[in-house]
């Protein structure tokens, strides 16, 4: 695994959290 | 299992950790018709609590997961999601207060509830460990200190942190969400528990007597550890091992090092240590006949770990100890296989390992570069900067199929990095170790 690897997974993850949260806030808020 | 199903496998299983609190309260909804802002503060709260708990387990030293990520990787994703986790810890007041402003007076230590008061010192605490860590050098802590610190600061912000959740308890209030963090939290103390406990445990069973401390040219020092009672640790060359001198395995004061002896060598292990910290500027101190322990070994910066018809090491300074274990291994096997070892130095009176490698040159088939950044009067050999222009005028014309080890400071490996990428060298064939795992 190199560098680039690390922060492509990085943002991965941030992107994906991020975007779970959203989800969370619409289903909750309808 | 081959390495990169490992890899898979075993990221999988971080991400699982790391986003089963978002997925938890998607599949464990409570009654709708909740503002929208409110239930996104509340989501990226938990994902930031996730993301900071989660990094005390890259950081164990679990050695499954040491065996199949290149360390330096696994220090830079700890360093980067912690402060991501982080963002995402403070977004979630701040979502709040924009949302409704009236509950900014649950910033009012004097008059706020204890889930709210639990709340705001972990935030404090966890915005004081990312400081610490991201400016450890500018504001001048001791690396001991910090280390110290950031065991404690991590530990304090993430109890306070399951007090506010607990505390409030409305996403956290049905058994399957209180179950799922209680999981999570005992995995992160055992992980804080392996690597604070069970590993020194292992550690006392294999104590190392320090048996020379021998003074190499650039304020340098070679360590030499022989066993105490045991046959001594088997490494591969190219990997490092945290040593502490002098105290018990149970301690902060311990650092990595690689090891540059050969990984053929059973009666003693070496370390070459350069003086460029508050530790190793005392390594000329340490008596001979004192106590140390190892923990190691970790790391895949190795030959053995990729086979290839020939390998080019870029060595930087001190950068060089790992490359030299490469270098003594491949002469106690009367290894053949074409080396090309660019060294990179200030001067030349800073050059380690000097007259052994000018002897493994005749001994190995090992093509041997000196760069100096300064050279003296009368330097014939190649000065600066290791360019892509010079490595094209060594690398041979099966370049593409060799591996390369790059081991030096962090703007070092970075040049080599895109002098590589500039050469087109698959970045798959590219290995880099860096000194600021810690």
């Amino acid at each position: 695994m190199g560098r680039l690897h690390a922060r492509i997974l990085l943002w991965a993850t941030i992107l994906v959290g991020v975007g779970l949260a959203l989800l969370f806030a619409l289903l909750q808020s309808r | 299992m081959r390495r990169s199903l490992k890899m898979a496998l075993w990221l999988s299983l971080y991400f699982l950790l790391i986003f089963a609190p978002l997925i938890i309260l998607l599949i464990t909804p409570r009654a709708p018709g909740r503002e929208f802002w409110r239930e996104f503060s509340v989501a990226l709260g938990f994902f930031g609590m996730a993301l900071m708990g989660s990094q005390a387990i890259p950081t164990a030293r679990l050695s499954f997961l040491a065996d199949v990520f290149p360390m330096d990787n696994v220090f830079f994703v700890h360093h980067r999601l912690g402060i991501a986790g982080f963002v995402m810890a403070l977004i979630h007041p701040l979502v709040l207060f924009v949302n409704n402003p009236y509950t900014i007076r649950l910033l009012n230590f004097f008059t706020a509830p204890n889930r709210a008061r639990a709340g705001l010192v972990a935030l404090v605490g966890a915005a004081a460990l990312v400081i610490t860590s991201v400016y450890r050098q500018q504001i001048r802590i001791k690396y001991e200190s910090w280390h110290l610190s950031h065991a404690l600061l991590a530990i304090g912000a993430i109890v306070l942190a399951f007090v506010h959740i607990f505390g409030v308890n409305y996403h956290t209030a049905m058994p399957a969400q209180r179950l799922l963090w209680i999981v999570l939290a005992v995995l992160w103390g055992v992980a804080i528990l392996y690597l604070r406990v069970i590993d020194p445990l292992i550690e006392l069973r294999y104590p190392y007597t320090i048996a020379a401390v021998t003074e190499v040219p650039g304020r340098s020092w070679h360590v030499r550890l022989v066993p105490d009672g045991h046959p001594g640790l088997r490494f591969t060359a190219g990997q490092f091992a945290w040593l502490t001198v002098g105290h018990s395995p149970f301690t902060i004061h311990e650092n990595p090092f690689s090891f540059s002896s050969s990984a053929e060598n059973t009666e003693y292990i070496e370390f070459t240590i350069r003086e460029l910290g508050d530790w190793t500027a005392r390594v000329k101190e340490i008596p001979v006949g004192s106590r140390a322990y190892i923990d190691g070994p970790y790391g895949t910066f190795s030959t053995d770990h990729y086979p290839a018809p020939g390998y080019v090491f870029l060595g930087g300074g001190v950068g060089i100890t790992p490359l030299m274990s490469m270098l003594r291994t491949m002469a106690d096997r009367e290894d053949r296989t074409p080396v090309l070892l660019m060294y990179g130095n200030q001067k030349w009176e800073w050059v380690l390992f000097r007259e052994e490698l000018a002897a493994l040159e005749k001994q190995i088939n090992l093509r041997l570069v000196h760069v100096l950044e300064q050279p003296h009067a009368g330097w014939e050999g190649e000065s600066g900067f290791i360019t892509a222009d010079m490595l094209d005028r060594y690398l041979p014309a099966n370049r593409e199929e060799l591996v390369y080890l790059i081991c030096g400071p962090v703007p070092m490996l970075n040049a080599m990095d895109r002098a590589l990428q500039k050469l087109r060298i698959p970045p798959s064939q590219v290995l880099a170790e860096r000194y600021d795992i810690a």
